[in-house]
């Protein structure tokens, strides 16, 4: 029977079109909004890596990045004293976004004591150096998106804020999807980086790489500043995912409204069709077509309709997500790259068949319940 | 049992509102194998009915009906359709080609609907399906589309499907009905070179030229008076 509904498909080109663009749009809606979900919830996921490990120290109310967190940097140096805290490994940082002239996106400067670096790029390879020790003053490590942006080499210059400054190190990219915090960042030393933001002898927080158990760190942290904030990475989490339910609600409600909206446009298409074949189906009854193959026969069909419309749908999910991220300020977008990660397209597949199979249930129904000789007679 | 088909006191009564309307009241009717029957009577007579009745498409009211001296009037439904399937090729006034398929794939549509041994792999479907539409002398159209065909040759793609699984009979309702004069002679000479190489057929018709060579049974009233 798949091969008659193919050609019942290809028969009615017209009807099978306006269809096949209904469910296409409501695919290529899904579909981006899925991605959209999926890059963010990966990014987050991917910010939250960078945290493994740590303790973030920062002013009570506040999460990750710490940059609306604002603590003295005496308050910093007690806490790196503590027999808790490495010292060799731990660091006051600042964590501060700026935006350069009249462009939308933000770079995060994140200050640190120079050779502590490690602490907030933990294993990232670096191209170039990775140190700022023994580097001039507006020496910086970038993260990728910060290069890429800024067109910048290991060796050149950037300009940030009417400052200038030399890149001697930029790191390779760690998110998969989104830019991360560390991707789209520039590391210099803690004291260039207060004297930019005009904070002197302030910090965001300090990252603390614990002696001991980390468990045990954050404990005894928290007991002995109660109205800090021990952020860990359980804590991040936490906050990440706080955040990320709120849109993955929001998210999802627009993709099951969506998938309500092609589940009616391909039931009413085949409403019509069963309806116009009503005498084609008394016919085939009448020759001893049995129901359960009429019941295949419109499934296959809502099917097709759906698998065609949602496969253009996924090809053109690619140009429609560049074409958001060039909304957005991207300018490094190819149009002809395909980037659709593999979980977003199984995710849409399934998706093209459940639309597929629940659309044409009623109508495959109403046509079993076809009786012969009243579909003889029909005209 | 004798005779391919045979009816004993067939009733058929349908309640429009609070009415009742016997389009069949007590019919007898036998048709033995090779014969050729044509059933004659005037619009609302009961012909329809009865043609339904022995294709299986509906049940009497009341009565026996045996096609090849099984019980069909107390068949389930899946028991009738396979029945359909297998014993009766069926030939309508309005062809009723399946317009999405060529002339081949409508012709071998029906033997899709064969089970159990009879089951054919889709070679021999195409095979046999050929067979039967040259044999309707339309080779040369195999591949056409119903729609680029004229009445006459629709409606030897028609008889062509109706003989495609062997049946043992043929039901034609009106099958010239739609047609011009030099095409229902075609149609009509058809039907009876199928007859002649052995398959029984019962046709309805209003035409008596059509009527030629054939049992004629007259029915009036739901019931056959000659």
């Amino acid at each position: 029977m798949l091969d008659i509904a193919f050609k019942d498909f290809k028969a009615k080109k017209g009807r099978a079109a306006m269809c096949i663009i209904g469910v296409m749009v409501c695919i290529l809606l899904i579909g981006t909004v899925n991605l959209v979900l999926y890059e963010m919830e990966s990014g987050l996921k991917g910010d939250l890596g960078t945290v493994n490990g740590k303790l973030y120290f920062e002013k009570n109310g506040t999460s990750y990045p710490p940059y609306g967190s604002i603590i003295t940097q005496n308050l910093g140096n007690e806490v790196l004293n503590r027999s808790e805290v490495n010292p060799d490994k731990s660091t006051a940082a600042l964590f501060a976004p700026i935006q350069n002239g009249n462009e939308t996106r933000y770079t995060m400067i994140v200050g640190l004591t120079p050779g502590k670096e490690q602490a907030f790029i933990q294993n990232t390879t670096v191209n170039g150096k990775s140190s700022l020790v023994g580097e001039s003053d507006n020496a910086v490590i970038i993260g990728s998106e910060t290069a890429k942006n800024y067109n910048a080499t290991v060796g050149s210059t950037i300009k940030l804020s009417n400052n200038e400054y030399k890149v001697i190190g930029i790191m390779k990219k760690v998110g998969t999807g989104w830019p991360l915090t560390i991707d789209g960042s520039i590391i210099m030393s803690l004291s260039h980086a207060q004297s930019v933001m005009q904070m002197p002898g302030l910090i965001s927080t300090v990252i603390i790489i614990p002696n001991g158990s980390i468990d045990t760190a954050e404990t005894n942290l928290q007991n002995a500043y109660p109205s800090y904030s021990i952020y860990s990475e359980h804590d991040t989490k936490k906050t990440l995912d706080d955040n990320l339910s709120q849109i993955r609600i929001f998210f999802n409600m627009i993709s099951v409204f969506i998938f309500f909206v092609s589940v009616i446009i391909i039931m009413i298409v085949m409403m019509m069709s069963v309806k116009e074949k009503t005498k084609e189906i008394g016919t085939m009854r009448a020759i001893g077509t049995k129901k359960r193959s009429i019941l295949a026969l419109i499934i296959y069909e809502s099917f097709i309709l759906s698998l065609v419309g949602g496969i253009i749908g996924i090809i053109l999910m690619s140009p429609t997500y560049n074409l958001l991220g060039v909304l957005m300020g991207a300018t490094d977008v190819n149009f002809l790259s395909f980037n659709i990660p593999t979980p977003v397209i199984i995710q849409v597949l399934v998706i093209v068949f459940i639309i597929g199979t629940f659309s044409g249930l009623l109508p495959a129904y109403l046509a079993t319940r076809i009786s012969p000789i009243d579909a003889l007679r029909y005209e | 049992m004798k005779g391919l088909v045979k009816g004993e006191g067939l009733w058929k009564t349908y309640k429009l509102d609070s009415t009742e309307v016997h389009a069949l009241r007590g019919l007898d009717i036998t048709v033995d194998e090779g014969e050729f029957v044509s059933i004659m009577g005037p619009s609302g007579s009961g012909k329809s009915t009865l043609l339904h009745i022995i294709g299986g498409l509906d049940t009497p009211t009341s009565g026996d009906l045996y096609i090849g001296g099984k019980k069909i009037s107390a068949m389930k439904d899946s028991e009738l359709t396979r029945m359909r399937a297998e014993t009766i090729g069926f030939v309508f006034q309005t062809f009723n080609l399946l317009p999405a398929l060529t002339v081949r794939d409508n012709v071998e549509f029906p033997m899709r609907n064969l089970s159990g041994d009879k089951k054919l792999n889709k070679s021999s479907r195409i095979k046999r399906a050929e067979e039967c539409v040259e044999m309707v002398g339309l080779g040369p159209r195999m591949n056409y589309l119903p729609s680029k065909l004229s009445g006459g040759e629709r409606q030897r793609v028609a008889i062509a499907r109706a003989l495609v699984n062997n049946p043992k009979f043929i039901l034609a309702d009106e099958p010239t009905g739609n047609l011009d004069t030099d095409a229902s002679k075609n149609i009509i000479n058809l039907m009876h070179q199928v007859n002649e190489e052995g398959t029984t057929v019962i046709m309805v018709t209003h035409d008596k030229e059509t009527t030629k060579d054939t049992r004629i049974m007259r029915i009036r009233d739901g019931v056959i008076i000659t």
